[in-house]
């Protein structure tokens, strides 16, 4: 054999590796890439793929009433949800068949309250689907059953829902929440915020098998609760408004009411009711007409329910006095402020101020405002804020609508004295008729009476000022003159037939003909009354609304569509029920008024000037 | 080079770096096997258990090889019999068609790999891959044959070939790391350059035809053009590594922090380790795991380097060659800088008894620091020897010949051709 030299190149060994060296360099480089440059297109797919983000939703504050009875609360309902493919998967799979899928889908639709053939034609036509929803807000005993059934590819899902367990109670209060549990009106709306709370989120850590492995602290942000709302409502009362609203309204057919109770030394909101009313529950099956809280949104012309406030300070400023006599001299009048006649539904010789508004006459009225001016009327209406937003706690408030002294004709001023040519809401109406109620001061009508966090810890109280602290609307003396004035009302007034029998009230009635806009009043009214009782110690103050109630309706079954016949007894009997419940003991007699007021009334006959053959007079003696 | 108590010797180096790499392999397993859904705390898993074991049986071999002399191991005297280097090679032929053969082979993913060895299996292709390197560094340093003869040189290729063909049939990947590091030994080997440039033609386009006729190589090579466009299939390995880098950053997540390992990553504990290494220890842990194997690669650098015999030279080229040249390609594909080849990081992923055979072939580089023996003489070819001198034969003597009738007269004949 032959050999020969041994041959090594150390120098092509030296280039095979420097080339390998290079390559390591090269491979460092690209490691360098991708941890920076690189990292900014992969960062983001790998984030997706390695976290889940969940948000933590925070449970809605509970709304609950002045006692403490729950109004609103949010409860767990479980949602049923669907896996189709997974489902016809098992029931194909050992020993068992389609057709035992159909027979337990037969079962499931009975639990869930569906039609069968409805919920087996949804699982069949989404059966490539892996995520179906099948039923919602299914109690936790229903969903008991479902698990006996013990179907494949079934699951269930917590959701939180409202619930108002007093139904339609107060449900223009409170308003209700959209699907999402937003509020959309009333409460919910306003305090959206802090019943809300905030919602946290939560993102995890996940491995391959989407087992949760880790959160890290900076990706944890625990939910806040909602906080809970204490109303000033009382649910008792706020249940005997909306009864009695409802009785009137259905009697005389009317076409929508409004009520407002209110407690004048406070302010406190105890009760306030639309009709027709609703079930915050089930928003879809109301329109959103119904659901506007017309006792604030919707002001309204308020007719002979202005008097006592334009009254009021004309007696503190002494422009007249309750025994000045007022030549009414029949049901019409010709006041030199306007070309159409005053005119009075029933017509009287002469009237001592105390019976213009015992008897709310509007000829009685109109001389007083001659005699006043625009300016003091302006003025008047003012001391009780009409005009302006009452700022309770509710959403869409409207202010009213009295227009600046400038812009009044003198036919405004005509009007305006009885009730016309200005808007009010019902709640602008209460808060005012309070200041007779309590004394002369003005109160801030509030519905919030504090707020706890969602552990029960109070969070804020409201504090109602001193009622020495709110502004005078009248002094002292004036409203108690005014409020023994209206006492009368229901005993000799025109709310005669209302007259509680075991409260003393006074209030005030109006019958407002309903403006067609410019095609002026048609036959349509709006009767209403003011009220608070009892006339020793105010507690309550009521504002019963009745709009458009059907007069043939009326006349056919011999009823009036005046506020005294409408509203009245309705105000009436929630005084009575309501200051039973509030434990109220029955009230003394009224003294009666003064003689020389009594006296001086004269029924006006028609044949006084024209025909003198019967005097008033005379038909007193009888 | 001299012991001395102020620079390290050469073989300490390479024991730093086996150690170093074996430590880091054994730490880098036991995090990625780690699961978190159980106990929290540090636990043995049972693959980081397992590689720990063998990464200290490897240790032990690697000592035991790295003092022996290289040449008793790789004894080529005293005929074919006796030949270790023919016996190796004879072994990893036989155990490299054992393997294929249903019911001795493993069967793994798909793949024919392993060959159950009692308690360990083995992985006949890291048994042809050193062969390889052994049978090239005797047959080219002491060339039993003539190799600048290309008959002679294709003889050479035969069994080179033979191994490679029996391994591409189990794993691409080593065989076309085989045949690339037994180019890079043939070059340094002197043979001639245009033997080399006949064999590659071909060879490259069995590599191709071996890629194109399997339809998930192809499927691979062009997923690895977007491979984004099949994220849950050919793609998902190579889009996972690289969410490995996204995710540790520069910095990295910490040791034992990261996330891919759980679950997302495919092969986190052997092809895809150097993306943990990375998502864990961020560039430090590529730097330090890539300073690691250049620092074997100087080693080897410095020992062919030395004066010394040429199989030492040739044999610490080769084992060089062969680790760094396996590790760049895992740590390429972990980069997703070359299609995906399933090729694990020497001494780094859990390989169990591939493990211990590469410490074996690095305990020889080891023993090659060593033992330092002479330079051969260098034996200058033989001169060639004259060409023999033909005998010409004289011709036999022409004896009474009958001469033909002369046609033409010879004067006729003169006339004619001096005539022109």
């Amino acid at each position: 054999m032959v050999i020969f030299s041994p041959q090594f190149s150390a120098r092509r060994a030296a280039v095979i590796m420097l080339l390998v060296g290079g390559a390591f360099v090269a491979l460092i480089g690209r490691v360098a890439y991708l941890q920076t440059y690189g990292r900014q297109q992969t960062i983001e797919r790998a984030d997706r793929q390695q976290h889940q983000s969940e948000i933590l939703r925070a449970r809605r504050g509970s709304i609950f009433d002045a006692n403490g009875m729950l109004m609103a609360g949010t409860v767990q309902t479980q949602s049923l949800y669907c896996d189709p493919k997974f489902m016809q998967d098992c029931y194909q799979e050992d020993g068992k068949s389609l057709v035992m899928m159909d027979q337990d889908i037969d079962k499931l639709a009975k639990l869930i309250d569906k039609n069968p053939i409805e919920l087996s034609e949804l699982i069949g036509d989404k059966s490539s689907s892996r995520f179906v929803k099948i039923a919602e807000h299914l109690d936790d005993r229903t969903v008991a059953e479902i698990d006996k059934l013990d179907m494949p590819g079934l699951g269930t899902m917590p959701t939180d829902e409202r619930y108002y367990p007093m139904g339609s109670i107060a449900a223009h209060i409170l308003g209700g929440v959209q699907k999402d549990n937003v509020g959309l009106e009333g409460i919910e709306l306003k305090y959206e915020k802090l019943l809300a709370g905030k919602e946290g989120f939560k993102r995890v850590l996940k491995d391959a098998r989407r087992r949760p492995i880790a959160v890290a602290a900076e990706d944890y942000l625990p939910p806040q609760n909602g906080q809970h709302l204490i109303l000033t409502i009382d649910a008792n009362i706020q249940m005997i408004a909306e009864q009695e609203l409802a009785r009137v309204c259905t009697d005389y057919r009317a076409n929508r009411g409004e009520v407002v109770v209110m407690d004048p030394k406070t302010g406190d909101v105890l009760a306030l009711g639309n009709w027709p009313n609703f079930n915050p529950q089930n928003l879809e099956d109301s329109k959103p007409e119904v659901r506007r809280d017309r006792a604030l949104t919707d002001p309204y012309e308020p007719g002979s329910t202005i008097k006592p406030f334009v009254a009021g300070p004309a007696l503190e400023w002494k422009i007249t006095r309750p025994g000045e006599v007022f030549p009414v001299h029949g049901p019409h009048y010709k006041s030199p402020l306007r070309s159409k006649l005053v005119t009075d539904v029933h017509g009287y010789d002469q009237l001592a101020f105390w019976d213009v508004l015992v008897k709310s006459s509007n000829i009685g009225m109109t001389m007083l405002g001659e005699r006043m001016g625009k300016d003091r009327v302006y003025n008047a209406l003012k001391c009780f804020k009409f005009g302006v937003p009452t700022g309770v706690e509710l959403p869409g408030e409207d202010p009213g609508l009295v227009k600046p002294v400038a812009k009044w004709g003198s036919s405004d001023l005509c009007s305006a004295v009885q009730g016309y040519s200005i808007m009010v809401t019902p709640m602008q109406l209460c808060r005012g008729f309070c200041a007779y109620a309590n004394g002369g001061r003005l109160v801030e009508p509030h519905l919030i009476k504090g707020v706890l966090d969602a552990d029960g810890e109070i969070v804020s109280r409201a504090k109602p000022s001193a009622l020495e602290l709110m502004p005078e609307a009248v002094d002292r003396a004036t409203s108690l003159e005014v409020r023994r004035i209206l006492a009368d009302v229901p005993i000799r007034g025109t709310a005669k037939g209302a007259a509680s029998k075991i409260y003393n009230i006074f209030g005030k009635t109006g019958t407002a003909h309903v403006s067609q806009g410019a095609s002026g009043y048609a036959n349509k009214y709006t009767s209403s009354f003011l009220c608070g009782a009892p006339f020793e110690n105010p507690r309550l103050v009521v504002a019963m609304i009745v709009h458009e109630p059907d007069p043939e309706y009326a006349k056919e079954h011999h009823m009036s569509y005046y506020g005294g016949a409408v509203a009245a007894p309705g105000a009436t009997r929630i005084i009575d029920r309501a200051l039973a419940y509030l434990q109220v003991p029955e009230s003394p007699a009224v003294p009666p008024p003064p003689p020389a007021i009594a006296a001086v009334l004269y029924d006006y006959h028609a044949n006084l000037y024209g025909d003198k053959s019967v005097s008033a007079r005379d038909a007193l003696k009888d | 080079m001299d012991p001395s108590i102020y620079r390290l010797r050469l073989r300490d180096i390479l024991t730093l770096c086996v150690l170093s790499l074996l430590l880091l392999g054994a730490l880098m397993v036991q995090s990625a096997s780690m699961n978190v859904s159980g106990n929290v705390g540090w636990r043995w898993t049972v693959a980081g258990t397992r590689d720990a074991i063998f990464a200290a049986i490897a240790l032990v071999t690697f000592f035991i090889v790295g003092n022996i002399d290289y040449r008793k191991i790789l004894s080529t005297k005293g005929g074919l019999l006796r030949n270790h280097v023919v016996w190796l090679l004879g072994i990893a032929g036989v155990t490299s068609v054992l393997v294929l053969v249903p019911h001795i082979g493993l069967e793994v993913n798909g793949a024919r790999r392993w060959l159950p060895l009692g308690p360990v299996q083995v992985q006949p292709s890291e048994l042809a891959k050193w062969a390889v390197v052994f049978f090239l560094s005797w047959w080219l340093t002491s060339r039993p044959v003539n190799l600048d003869k290309f008959s002679m040189f294709l003889f050479t290729l035969i069994p080179v070939g033979a191994l490679c063909l029996l391994t591409v049939i189990q794993d691409f990947g080593t065989a076309a790391l085989i045949a690339v590091c037994a180019m890079t030994m043939l070059v340094v080997g002197r043979v001639k350059w245009w033997h080399l440039l006949v064999v590659i033609p071909p060879a490259l386009c069995a590599g191709a035809w071996f890629v194109m006729h399997k339809e998930y190589r192809w499927r691979r090579m062009i997923a690895f053009v977007d491979p984004y466009s099949a994220p849950q299939k050919e793609g998902y390995h190579m889009i996972q590594s690289l969410l490995s880098f996204a995710t540790g950053g520069v910095t990295g997540k910490g040791l034992g922090n990261g996330i891919q390992k759980l679950g997302y990553l495919p092969e986190d504990t052997t092809d895809f380790i150097f993306a943990v290494i990375c998502e864990e220890l961020g560039l430090f842990g590529a730097l330090l795991t890539v300073a690691l194997y250049l620092g074997i690669m100087y080693v080897a650098w410095q020992c062919l380097k030395q004066k010394r015999d040429s199989l030492g030279r040739m044999l610490a080229f080769g084992i060089g060659s062969m680790v760094s040249l396996q590790a760049m390609i895992n740590i390429a594909v972990a980069t997703v800088s070359v299609p995906t080849k399933g090729l694990s990081l020497p001494l780094v992923s859990a390989g169990g008894s591939g493990l211990v055979i590469t410490c074996a072939a690095l305990g020889l580089l080891y023993s090659v620091s060593k033992f330092n023996h002479p330079e051969e003489e260098p034996i200058q070819p033989a001169e060639p020897e004259p060409a023999p001198k033909r005998k010409i034969k004289p011709p036999p003597p022409v004896e009474n010949v009958p001469l033909r009738p002369n046609l033409v007269s010879d004067a006729i004949w003169k006339q004619w051709t001096v005539g022109n």
